[in-house]
């Protein structure tokens, strides 16, 4: 127990020393298992773990569901899912707010990446809306806060990587991903509407769109709708397999990008470069938590708190919500995913030690891991936007975002109270 | 020198990657339509996979995209953090040559015993071998990095992200 809790120590230290968290996860991994279980193995198991991460067939979902989502944001496919939403949804107070959470839900439905959702999104839903006189502080909360509808509505890279580690069915945990996503969706747009209830200037409503033109903007995403009901179908359906289907996935948004003619050569070479750099990053940390995690779970502390919390005979509906207090606490201040990557060889033989359903921990995870990306101080979709839009002040991007964040916490507690939304729809898959 | 790296790590990335997704295509549709599967594709796809990770790892480190924790840089004084960063940057380095070296040892003991792939026979050593040196290629990344902090740019959200989350 001991061991472990220094190990802990030494990752937060080192982390705060700045040291890259993966390396920092990795060093204390390194000295931890020699410290406990001699250099020789050690070494040899580090070398193992590298090598076994490196050829690794099914890992290569990874960079291939990385990859369709660029493609598809570079085919400008964002512009359309906008105005498809906006020309449904424009003419209310707020419209535009509303289409972008839609837009980014549609969006997330190709993308697994939240950051990149919101990015993709502050390009096309910001100009819209401060054309229209929106309120800074709604549109960049709006699109912080749909950007992370990219994670939880499938194809998500922290559901990929959640399943890799703790060994859980990927496309059951897609499935499991659409009604809280839709969920999520739904509150985030009730949060817009009182936004725009209160301050009616911040949000105006927009033109009514003909139903001519709403037929228009649907005809231009049908190539993508189709590539999504393929994907996801096929890999609900058990057609093929999570990494199967990213492969698809990634030809059919290259093939489509392809035929939109917004592919050139050197893009081509970018957009693979940018989702090579993308995947290097990732195992880095995969490897490194994979270390830490072997050092873990070589010490006491995974059964002697299992026997504590059980000796503690709490319901164990007010563990996980504990854990989920934790979680969203430290997402404020921590990176998610090295956040997630390192508290799961703790956390997760809990859970089932408590005879929950693996899947539905999953998307708690992806719905803290939504939370932290979004709260102040440390959030990186803030942070990108912070970046991307260089006239609006930090403090507005913050001020904006704080109801989403409420709004997404009581997403949280549904899901964590009625386990269904999660597991009904996967109950379908074999 | 270095942008001849960058190139070249680069264009082996951005090609391993792009035939990992043709192989998946042409073995997947090819299974389920004709019935008849790539020979061997599962095993040309983690030998790419390793081309893609490890021809990766020096364009992240070069970029300054590994997630770190920087909230408290603007409490630092500029010396504190040049001196912060040149530890950081060697500590990088001693790790990745110290892996560049175990993944050494583990090619040659695979080299030793010949060690191939289960169907089309290919010798792995090779790739150890590379995954190796290209960890000590990051690991003098890490180096020149620690001697020119100008090289390291900011993480890279302004430039269209695709993170991990």
């Amino acid at each position: 127990m001991i061991e472990a809790l220094l190990g802990f120590a030494g990752v937060f230290a080192l982390a705060l020393l700045r040291l890259p968290l993966a390396f920092a996860m990795g060093f204390v991994g390194f000295i931890g298992l020699g410290w406990v279980r001699g250099w020789g193995p050690t070494a040899a198991s580090a070398a193992q773990v590298v090598y076994e991460t490196g050829f690794a067939y099914t890992l290569s979902v990874v960079p291939l569901f990385i990859l369709m989502g660029n493609f598809v944001a570079r085919a400008g496919l964002a512009h359309e899912l906008f105005r498809l939403a906006y020309s449904f949804i424009g003419h209310v107070r707020g419209g535009l707010a509303h289409a972008t959470i839609l837009a980014c839900a549609g969006f997330g439905a190709i993308c697994g990446s939240s950051i990149a959702t919101a990015a993709t999104m502050s390009k096309v839903a910001y100009p819209s809306m401060k054309k229209l006189g929106y309120a800074d502080y709604l549109s960049t909360g709006v699109i912080a806060a749909g950007g992370t509808l990219g994670i939880m509505i499938p194809p998500s890279t922290i559901m990929v990587i959640y399943g890799i580690v703790t060994e859980t069915h990927i496309g059951k945990l897609f499935a499991a991903g659409v009604i809280p996503g839709l969920l999520c969706a739904g509150l985030l747009m009730v949060g817009v509407a009182w936004i725009t209830w209160r301050d009616p200037q911040a949000g105006p409503a927009g033109e009514r769109s003909t139903w001519r033109e709403r037929l228009v903007a649907l005809r231009d995403i049908w190539g993508v709708a189709l590539l999504v009901v393929v994907v996801l179908g096929g890999i609900y359906g058990g057609i093929f397999t999570a990494t199967e289907g990213a492969g698809i996935g990634a030809s059919g948004a290259f093939f489509f990008a392809l035929a939109r003619r917004r592919l050139t050569w050197l893009m081509l070479r970018e957009v693979l470069v940018e989702s090579a750099r993308t995947t290097a990053m990732l195992f880095t940390i995969l490897i490194a938590a994979m270390m830490f995690s072997s050092f873990v779970n070589f010490t006491s502390m995974p059964d002697d708190l299992k026997r504590w919390i059980t000796t503690m005979g709490l319901p164990p509906l007010a563990i996980v919500g504990a854990m989920m207090v934790i979680y969203v606490l430290l997402g404020t201040i921590m990176e998610e995913l090295s956040m997630v990557l390192l508290t799961i060889p703790v956390f997760f033989p809990i859970v089932t030690q408590l005879g929950f359903d693996p899947v539905w921990f999953g998307v708690l995870i992806v719905l803290v891991v939504q939370i932290g990306l979004i709260s102040p101080p440390v959030g990186m979709n803030l942070f990108v936007l912070n970046s991307l839009l260089k006239d609006v002040a930090l403090k507005q991007i913050f001020r904006g975002v704080w109801l989403f964040v409420a709004m997404l916490v009581v997403a949280l507690a549904i899901v964590l109270e009625f386990q269904p939304l999660a597991l009904w729809l996967p109950s379908f898959m074999k | 020198m270095k942008r001849l790296l960058e190139w070249l790590c680069a264009s082996l990335a951005a090609l391993a990657l792009f035939a990992i997704m043709i192989l998946t295509l042409i073995d997947v549709v090819g299974r389920k339509l004709l019935s008849e599967s790539v020979p061997g594709s599962l095993e040309l796809t983690e030998l790419l996979m390793v081309v893609v990770i490890f021809a990766g790892l020096p364009l992240v480190s070069l970029a300054g995209e590994h997630v770190v924790f920087d909230s408290i840089d603007p409490w630092l004084s500029r010396t504190v953090r040049r001196v912060q960063g040149l530890l950081v940057e060697g500590a990088c380095a001693a790790a990745l040559a110290g892996i560049a070296w175990l993944m050494w040892i583990k090619g040659s003991q695979m080299l030793e015993y010949g060690e191939t792939t289960a169907q089309l026979k290919l010798l792995k050593a090779p790739f150890i071998y590379g995954m190796s040196v290209l960890c000590g290629v990051t690991a003098l990344v890490h180096l020149l990095l620690a001697v020119s902090p100008a090289a390291h740019r900011r993480v890279g959200v302004d430039e269209a992200p695709g993170a991990g989350a």
